[in-house]
């Protein structure tokens, strides 16, 4: 299945140069930790996910054609 | 406020009215909080507090606007009033320097709260305050060239925590570039105000995501 992944803020740097967003391939039911993994998230960061504009969190499993944004929320002042 | 001239321009006579009667607390006196101070100040509220207990530092002064390097170890609440209170603008400014906890005391004329703070611990214990106060927080963090600002108002909007989630103790130095802070703290300002004033498209239930790098703003739903 495809899903279509969009990374925002610190994260951005590991997406291709130029792309906001990606069409990830992955096997069935994989989850968003999967997407986590496959783009070498640190798993220690903390992550707001977005499953089709839908708070979700990294055991939320995928279908073929959801949309995923991941947002790392900023703490310095 | 005669000064106040060409703002009036823009509001009615009763939002004018609504900014000059503002009373607000600006939660920690570092990078966020010195440039919103300054914004409130010429925005013209009635009364700023200003809360922190840190003293100033030297890695303290590449964004916390009104420090130099003659004032290192003052209390940053007290330097920050010393300096505002010179430009003689009517906004009284009080100076607070203890440490907030869940348990400090809101003083009873404060109507809106902002989020200065360098860190979720201490930004967790002040929505626990705004919350129990039934106080409009709005929150804002940054790091690098990126930045986030939500409006959390109690009863009406997620909570902070629901919001973020869990975080770890903030461990090492997070990035600051003076020029994110100064515009994250402009735009908390901005949201601050247009929530006072009740206007549309404020970001109740709503995350801005700054992205200075590539100017990018995003905005996601947070419900």
């Amino acid at each position: 299945m495809k899903v279509t992944v969009r990374l925002f803020a610190t994260l951005k740097d590991l997406l291709p140069k130029d792309r906001k967003k990606v069409l990830v391939e992955l096997a069935e039911g994989s989850t968003v930790n999967d997407v986590a993994e496959h783009f070498k998230i640190p798993q220690e960061e903390t992550l707001i996910i977005k499953v089709n504009g839908r708070s979700a969190d990294k055991s939320t499993v995928l279908k073929d054609g959801d949309r995923v944004g991941i947002f790392p929320p900023v703490g310095g002042g | 406020m005669e000064f106040l001239q060409r703002q009036k321009l823009m509001f009615s006579q009763e939002e004018s009215k609504l900014i000059s009667n503002l009373t607000v607390l600006v939660a920690g006196v570092g990078g966020l909080g010195t440039h919103q101070a300054i914004e409130l100040q010429r925005v013209g509220v009635k009364k700023i507090y200003l809360i922190d207990s840190d003293r100033i530092e030297v890695s303290n002064l590449n964004r916390q606007v009104l420090y130099g390097k003659d004032d290192i170890g003052k209390f940053k609440a007290v330097k920050a009033k010393e300096i505002l209170a010179d430009f003689k603008l009517g906004t009284e400014i009080v100076a607070v320097t203890e440490r907030v906890t869940k348990d400090t005391e809101i003083p009873e004329d404060v109507d809106l709260i902002f989020d200065a703070f360098d860190n979720f611990e201490s930004r967790y214990e002040l929505e626990e305050l705004a919350n129990k106060y039934k106080l409009p927080l709005i929150h804002g963090g940054v790091s690098s060239w990126y930045g986030q600002i939500t409006s959390i108002i109690p009863g009406e909007t997620l909570r902070l925590k629901e919001i973020i989630g869990e975080v770890k103790a903030t461990t090492g130095e997070i990035p600051a570039f003076s020029p994110v802070v100064s515009v994250i703290a402009s735009l908390q300002v901005m949201e601050g105000i247009k929530v006072i004033l009740d206007r549309d498209n404020v970001l109740i239930n709503k995350l801005l995501l700054v992205d200075l790098n590539d100017y990018s703003m995003d905005i996601i739903e947070v419900k």
